[in-house]
């Protein structure tokens, strides 16, 4: 079946399981209810009693609510997959699908709140009123550079940790697969040149987690549609003004000063991480063919990557990466959100940054034992990565004083590692008494 | 990236094409405030122009560059106006400043504005003024800092 055939397979079924099913998530109660008497406890007036230890110590609200398994997935339906501005109600769907993710990955109670906000600080002020609710947020699908200002905002003032995963998220996988990329090719991070094809939320948070994994920035070349990004570029004025986060890399990447269109930077690179526009004829095979020898490629766009794997390999990349999983060496976000999350939330952190992103990163490519040049990263179905993800974490939040909660690294996997398998029990059950009803149309029995 | 020391000196001959696309930089970024400042094709041939004449009469403008390592990282330019009706009768108004991108928060800017200080006070000029977009924030407040206020309003509009 050809990728045109198959995506349309896909959209014919996701709008008849959305029209049978009505939305993907619920909320079931996870204490038992033997009679109405039960409410007296669960409700008024046993309740009052909770309540009044909360508003003596709000942060009992992490022991005595769901909080410190909540989290709420906020957008504005600005930047929705490759869809564009299509507005809060049509984000849903996204919204849904990646709830579900955080819940079957990570076990993680992940609310869709999409909002409708026109400025971002309209977007700050809901979501800093929505915190006494949850214990971290997940922000998703808002557009550029709005999503800078909004993240850096939220994580300086919040008190639970906001993640934006196209940029972190992506960022952390990136990191993960180059530090295996670099083992297989026998690279040092210090002395890697690197070149980030495209400029948007991906890339610059990528930017900033090489610098907190010991990169040289330096050594680091960044370029946009417009070509290299150095500091004599004649739309620096404009970037300072509207784009502060790409101007500031302008100044600190790039020391050898390289200028002109973005293939320059691909002589004598080692590693090329693209986010760019869908190829496959973004990137020539002449351009690979300038970089270092064993060079990596990282080809990240979707749905069809900057160059397709094959061509990118006959120009003489030794590693190749894509966003699909068709093709080896798929770099997805799902491998890190609901391990990070997992992480977060077991250590009620305060707040996440990039030096526990790095050893998140650390740990998923440790994962992969010997490592090749067609397996840099884990897969989805490793069930083992997410609460070694979430336990690397969590310790990192306890060293940097980050934690509500302390516990050792091996308490802090068995906890994960209990929580996502008990949860998967629940789908596993819920599915088997059919409480979740089978696919429509006799569509249970393809596997 | 070389840390070398800030130089500061007058504007030379040689300077004119590199002091020309700092001076267009500016234009630019006037533009990007406000598009009554959209900037024309024969601006580049004019800024050159405009330097050549200020260095062919240094009685009526200033002019200085900030250098590193050879590279010119900012230029000043201001001009000496006679005043008519008011007292001091000489206005130093800088009407072209600009650095670029690696030389800000350098003292590149501060070193130019000190260097025109000391020539201003060697000549007796008493009132110094700067001309800027309205709508351009970072030149208010940078002046602002400096001491300066707002001393005339120039309004605009474009006729249909």
């Amino acid at each position: 079946m050809d990728d045109t055939t198959r995506t349309e397979e896909y959209n014919q079924k996701a709008i008849r399981y959305s029209e049978f099913y009505k939305g993907k998530i619920q909320i079931v109660s996870k204490v038992p209810v033997r009679r109405l008497q039960d409410f007296s406890v669960w409700y008024t007036p046993g309740v009052a009693a909770v309540s009044r230890k909360i508003a003596e110590n709000s942060d009992l609200s992490f022991e005595l609510t769901g909080r410190w398994n909540s989290i709420a997935i906020l957008t504005d339906g600005t930047r929705v997959l490759g869809l564009g501005n299509i507005g809060p109600e049509a984000a849903m769907p996204v919204m849904e699908g990646k709830s579900l993710i955080f819940n079957f990955l990570g076990a993680v109670n992940a609310v869709p709140i999409p909002i409708r906000t026109k400025t971002r600080d309209e977007f700050i002020t809901v979501a800093k009123a929505l915190e006494p609710s949850f214990g971290g947020f997940n922000l998703e699908d808002i557009e550029s550079p709005k999503c800078f200002f909004v993240l850096e905002s939220l994580q300086k003032t919040l008190s639970i940790p906001a993640w934006h995963d196209d940029q972190l998220g992506t960022a952390c996988i990136t990191l993960a697969g180059l530090i295996n990329a670099l083992r297989v090719t026998g690279r040092k991070i210090k002395e890697s040149k690197i070149v980030l094809l495209g400029s948007g939320a991906a890339n610059i948070a990528t930017a900033h987690l090489l610098f907190a994994a010991g990169f040289n920035e330096g050594n680091i070349v960044m370029a946009d549609s417009k070509g290299i990004l150095e500091p004599e570029r004649e739309d620096m004025d404009s970037l300072m003004l509207n784009n502060p986060w790409k101007y500031q890399l302008a100044m600190r990447t790039n020391s050898e000063r390289q200028k002109g269109p973005s293939e320059i930077a691909f002589k004598g690179a080692d590693a090329v991480i693209s986010a760019s526009k869908p190829g496959p004829d973004t990137i020539k095979k002449d351009w690979i063919r300038t970089m270092n020898d064993d060079s990596i490629l990282f080809a990240l766009a979707n749905p069809v990557p900057e160059i397709w794997p094959e061509a990118a390999k006959e120009a003489g990349a030794k590693i190749v990466a894509t966003g699909r999983g068709d093709f080896p060496n798929q770099v997805n976000n799902s491998l890190v959100f609901p391990g990070v999350f997992r992480g977060v939330l077991d250590a009620r952190a305060k707040g996440v940054n990039f030096d526990i992103m790095v050893s998140a990163s650390h740990e998923i490519a440790d994962f992969v034992k010997n490592p090749s040049e067609d397996r840099i990263v884990p897969t989805m179905e490793e069930w083992e990565l997410y609460p070694r993800v979430a336990s690397a974490v969590a310790s990192k939040t306890v060293e940097l004083g980050l934690a509500r909660k302390t516990n050792s690294r091996e308490g802090f996997f068995k906890n994960a590692q209990e929580m996502i398998e008990t949860n998967r029990k629940m789908y596993i059950k819920l599915m088997d008494e059919k409480i979740i009803k089978e696919l429509p149309g006799g569509d249970n029995v393809e596997k | 990236m070389s840390k070398s020391e800030i130089k500061i000196r007058e504007l030379k001959d040689t300077d004119v094409s590199v002091a020309a696309q700092l001076m267009l930089r500016l234009k630019k970024l006037n533009g990007e405030f406000d598009s009554i400042f959209k900037v024309s094709d024969g601006a580049k041939a004019e800024a050159e122009q405009i330097l050549s004449e200020a260095l062919k009469d240094k009685a009526k403008h200033l002019s200085y560059v900030s250098e590193r390592d050879g590279k010119v990282l900012g230029l000043i330019v201001i001009n000496l106006i006679h005043r008519c009706y008011y007292e001091p009768e000489i206005e130093a108004r800088i009407v072209d400043f600009y650095i670029m991108p690696e030389g800000r928060r350098t003292g590149a800017g501060k070193g130019l504005l000190d260097r025109a200080y000391k020539e201003l006070k060697a000549r007796n000029v008493k009132l110094i003024t700067a001309e800027f977009p309205a709508l351009n924030p970072i030149a208010m407040k940078f002046y602002k800092g400096l001491g300066f206020r707002e001393i005339v309003g120039i309004y605009g509009k474009m006729l249909e």
